[in-house]
């Protein structure tokens, strides 16, 4: 048949990684393949309009983005002219919240597909031979899923993903833990070897030239009974420490990242593990430190590291599940001890806990407050998500016990926005007028406060104060009012004529930091916030 | 226990064929007449189509050679109430005569690449008249063989409560053939002949005009000999669509029946736009082959255009019969009344896209959803068209409405009568007109032609106020007046403009005042 318009769409958001789903799409279409006219877009074109479209098919990563990834919906429905027989959409959203979309009643007839593409094309698109579908009669070719990633489309749109020079593959799919915050058990299933990585590798060196790094997405190599043959085979494949790709006269350092990390609870096990994992160009170490629970482990794991040499290290630190406030500073303090303790660097990036069924992120959990989560994002604006393990900065961005840490989740959010401009500058009267009434505060005063801040947003403020039961709460309360617009602007423009000095995790290239952050992201009633003004923040904390 | 025994049960039962229970009862017919042809008019497609078909194929087989004309006539009998559609075709030899008219959805054209193939067409006239004859002769039969249904009798079996008699037993009640010796006929013709139609609301099956507008948008007739496009089109439909055109005559003088296309269009009362340009279509069928070719006429896109134009709409042609009305495609259209703006036509040349029985549609296949797919681009092209066309035309009659404020303006200086301020800020006023009209044709939006056009128009406007322009205070025409006086009069004048809805008239008013003051 070949020649048929097919038109793949990845949703507006920011992400860091290319879409593979997509990417084999197109190969099953592109030139080796069906020999169809691929297009790539991200977010909405309004050129898709002038062409006819045999098929759409739309990716969906994160759930918190379904507002996003509607839109793309909507967009490619008018695209195709309200025909939703020709809309696929696939991907983590779409197979964490399916009935968040099949539930939608303008949607009707748009085939969403839960995980993985396997099984034939015409089965895994659940394409219908009766009405003659497009290769409905393709029961025989081989899983779409299987296909080497296309990475030409990449060029054919402006978004550039901060990785994109990589081979992306899996050595293992699935984990053998059921972790309750963990979307893979829903997506993945149960913990299984995959098809050989040198092959892949082999075959898309030879259709899109060689890559500089290798990206492993398995979600629990170390739980692999092939865990030392899947080492093995990276040494193979020539990612050794100070491998170098060389392009022409220049040449570039090569790394492996198993980006979602690898388990401490078997690291600690047995030294062999960081034994074997010393012996390619691992960078960094992520390793996953979800709660206070695996400190042990995680520890062990750290000095084992350190033992074999590998001291770039890097950790997820989920919170607002399960933990609190203080599990997660213990956490992010040890990480500082160990750096002074071993010489090294580990930067740990928290990662704030959304339930995967969730459309949005406006999840609190049961030891945290809104209140709380916010001051916890504004602080990692600055850091710009990223908890040096330096403890000077660490102490300045975090403070250096967890009351200081406590105190600082419950200050008013101008103070940490312009931490600088209150902390030494000309906000410092101020400032030291709120911590004078604060340090006043008993603790179910203090309670009492977090409760009327945490209830409300920053602009109904005001109407809480009458709450209060005590003069010194209903005193305290005025320095949480939100600043005026001139009054911020103020500020930042005085800030902005002082050079600060720069934190040094902002060293750490884009390639490994996490995927998703939610640095940029506004809380929802906040979110009318214009887009300038946005950036206008980001900005100032920059 | 049941539960689980008694699916599997179901599950295992085995099916038994019904051949001996089937019942056709005689209400099949109500649905294949009265139901289908909803619309009068669609008679004469139905009749047209099995003529065109017919003729189609004396040509296949020689008996119409190629000079010949593939001609209907349709002649009209308004005192009796009768109209007879006559063709030149193969006609129906005695021998199949009766066993193909009185057979029901069993046409022996499915399959042959030719336009009507599910048997039923025939049966279009019997909801509109009292008595329906077919009569035929092949070439050399020397008797003619005719058929006749009584509409009337039909109506009184179908309306009968009784469930009796069934297809078979009703049909034959109202059905007679005869064959009589073939008097001054032609040697070779099917007609069909409909007796005392009905009164149908504004009677236009018996009106000839009526009938020539509806066939001219339906039927396998030719262009105009002056429609400028026709050409370009046959060439481009005409290498794959068996075009068929037919010479059909209406009426006593025999006035023929042409495409309603010509090189103007009315768009208003009394407005005119032409078409400018044909833009030609080749539309993919799912297989890589050619599923559909057309043309669109592109013309200003001032407005919809008027229902009586008879060319509006995407419109779409199976066997070069029109399939639908001219809001076939009305939903591809980002906004549907943009598909009233449209002119073009498509011509369906898979044989997987099929019309439906009612020919007002087509049914529901992947085919047909392709060319849902591929038409939605253009119908959205057609859309921008329209859409700049509004936005161009809003442009250039804001640069009308400018130009025409800004000379204003200029005469009102020259007349002399008002104060110092008023002249500076209506020479302000002036300059900030000449801006505008210069930030229009910069837009980028007008066409080359009109860029041009309005160019040299606000040029000459420059030229026109540049005196104003160049002393906004010259000698009053109050300058006879006391000082005191005048600056009263000027106020006054002043106002006067303020407050008046139309500048041209404050200023006729103040021409009068000035007259009687000076």
């Amino acid at each position: 048949m070949a020649n048929k318009n097919i038109l793949l769409i990845e949703p507006g958001y920011k992400n860091k990684y290319p879409p593979l789903g997509l990417m084999k799409l197109a190969q099953y279409h592109g030139p080796y393949g069906k020999r169809d006219k691929v297009t790539f877009i991200k977010g909405e074109d309004p050129a898709a309009f002038g062409t006819a479209w045999d098929r759409i098919y739309i990716t969906t990563l994160f759930s918190f983005e379904f507002s996003r990834i509607a839109q793309s919906i909507d967009y490619a429905l008018k695209v195709a002219n309200g025909h939703a027989d020709k809309i696929f959409v696939g991907g983590i959203a779409a197979s964490l919240m399916p009935e968040q979309f099949a539930s939608r009643a303008s949607w009707q007839g748009i085939r969403f597909i839960q995980g993985l593409l396997t099984g034939s094309p015409s089965k895994a698109l659940r394409l219908d031979e009766y009405s003659e579908e497009l290769y409905s009669d393709d029961h025989h070719g081989p899983a779409i899923e299987d296909l080497i990633p296309d990475y030409s489309i990449l060029n054919q749109i402006e978004y550039k993903y901060p990785v994109r020079d990589a081979y992306f593959a899996y050595a293992s799919r699935g984990c053998i833990r059921k972790c309750a915050f963990c979307g893979v058990p829903k997506l993945e299933g149960d913990q299984r070897d995959s098809e050989s990585i040198t092959a892949l590798v082999r075959n898309i060196e030879a259709l899109y030239g060689p890559k500089k790094d290798l990206i492993l997405m398995d979600n629990n190599v170390a739980a692999s009974f092939r865990f030392r043959e899947i080492i093995a085979e990276i040494r193979d494949l020539g990612f050794v420490p100070e491998a170098k790709l060389s392009i022409g006269r220049t040449s570039v350092q090569r790394r492996v990242d198993f980006n979602q990390g690898v388990d401490a609870r078997i690291l600690c096990k047995d030294r062999a593990y960081l034994r074997e994992l010393s012996t390619i160009c691992l960078k960094p170490l992520r390793i996953a430190f979800d709660h206070l629970g695996l400190k042990g482990p995680y520890e062990k794991a750290v000095r084992y590291a350190h033992e074999f040499g590998l001291l770039s290290m890097s950790n997820y630190m989920l919170y607002n599940f399960h933990d609190t406030p203080a599990d997660l500073f213990e956490r992010m303090r040890l990480n500082v001890t160990l750096n002074e303790e071993l010489g090294l660097r580990i930067w740990s990036f928290p990662m704030r806990y959304q339930p995967t069924w969730l459309p949005d992120r406006s999840h609190t959990g049961e030891n945290w407050t809104r209140y709380q989560l916010r001051s916890m994002q504004l602080i990692l604006q600055a850091t710009h998500g990223v908890v040096s393990g330096e403890p000077a900065f660490f102490k300045r961005a975090f403070g250096d016990t967890f009351e200081e840490f406590d105190d600082l989740l419950m200050r008013p959010h101008h103070f940490i926005f312009n931490r600088d401009w209150f902390d030494f500058h000309g906000g410092r009267a101020q400032f030291d007028e709120y911590k004078r009434e604060f340090n006043r505060l008993s603790s179910s005063e203090r309670a009492e406060l977090l409760s009327l801040i945490a209830s409300v947003d920053p602009g109904d403020l005001r109407g809480q104060v009458r709450l209060a039961t005590t003069i010194r709460v209903k005193s305290i309360m005025k320095h949480y009012f939100p600043l005026t617009k001139d009054e911020e602007a103020e500020i930042w423009a005085r800030q902005r004529a002082m050079k600060e000095q720069d934190d040094p995790s902002i060293i750490v290239p884009d390639e490994e930091r996490v995927e998703d952050a939610g640095l940029n992201y506004e809380e929802a009633p906040a979110s009318a916030l214009s887009e300038t003004k946005r950036k206008k923040k980001e900005m100032a904390i920059a | 226990m049941s539960t689980t025994i008694l699916p599997i049960m179901l599950r295992e039962a085995p099916w038994e064929n019904l051949a001996d229970e089937i019942v056709v009862g005689k209400g099949i017919l109500e649905l294949l007449s009265n139901s289908m042809y909803v619309d009068p008019m669609t008679i004469y497609r139905e009749y047209i189509q099995n003529a065109a078909d017919s003729i189609d194929e004396a040509r296949a087989t020689g008996l119409l050679g190629t000079g010949d004309a593939g001609r209907v006539t349709i002649s009209i009998d308004l005192a009796a109430r009768n109209v007879k559609i006559t063709d030149n075709g193969t006609g129906i030899a005695h021998r199949e005569f009766a066993n193909r008219l009185a057979a029901f959805g069993a046409s022996k054209k499915r399959g042959r690449g030719v336009r009507g193939f599910r048997g039923v067409g025939r049966l279009a006239g019997i909801g509109y008249c009292q008595e329906l004859v077919f009569r035929s002769r092949t070439h050399g039969e020397a008797k003619l063989s005719e058929i006749r249904w009584d509409c009337r009798k039909l109506k009184t079996i179908l309306r009968s409560s009784d469930e009796h008699p069934d297809l078979r037993g009703a049909v034959g009640q109202v059905v007679e053939l005869r064959r009589i010796p073939a008097v001054s006929m032609p040697e070779r013709f099917f007609e069909v002949e409909m007796r005392g139609i009905i009164r149908h609301r504004n009677d236009q099956l018996l009106s000839a005009p009526a009938i020539n507008t509806y066939l001219s948008q339906v039927a396998p007739v030719p262009f105009r000999q002056d429609f400028p496009f026709r050409d370009t089109i046959l060439r481009h439909v005409g290498s794959q669509v068996r075009l068929g055109d037919l010479q059909i005559l209406i009426g006593e003088n025999g006035a023929q029946v042409y495409r309603p296309h010509t090189e103007a269009l009315e768009v208003g009362v009394g407005v005119f736009d032409r078409f400018a340009e044909v833009e030609l279509l080749t539309i993919e069928g799912i297989d890589g082959e050619t599923a559909c070719l057309g043309w669109v006429l592109h013309h200003g896109y001032t407005g919809a255009l008027p229902a009586g134009c008879n060319v509006r709409g995407l419109r779409v042609r199976c066997g070069n019969i029109q399939i639908g009305d001219d809001r076939m495609f009305e939903e591809l259209f980002p906004e549907a009344r943009f598909n009233a703006w449209s002119v073009g036509e498509l011509h369906v040349i898979d044989p997987r896209i099929i019309p439906n029985g009612r020919r007002d549609h087509f049914e529901q296949n992947v085919h047909f959803d392709n060319l849902l797919t591929h038409l939605a681009p253009i119908a959205r092209e057609i859309a921008r068209k329209c859409r700049t066309s509004s936005i161009q035309r809003k442009w250039s009659r804001d640069f009308e409405l400018r130009e025409i404020a800004t000379r204003e303006r200029a005469t009102i200086i020259e007349q002399g009568a008002l104060s110092r301020n008023d002249r500076y800020r209506l020479a302000e006023e002036i300059r900030g007109g000449l801006a505008f009209l210069e930030v229009i044709i910069n837009k980028g939006i007008l066409p080359a032609g009109v860029v041009a056009e309005l160019t040299k128009r606000k040029e000459k406007l420059e030229r026109d106020v540049s005196r104003v322009l160049k002393a906004p205070v010259r000698a009053s025409a109050l300058s006879d007046i006391p000082a005191a006086r005048r600056r009263v009069y000027e106020q006054l004048i002043g106002l006067i403009y303020e407050c008046s809805a139309s500048q041209a008239n404050a200023k006729l008013l103040i021409d009068k005042i000035l007259a009687r003051i000076s």
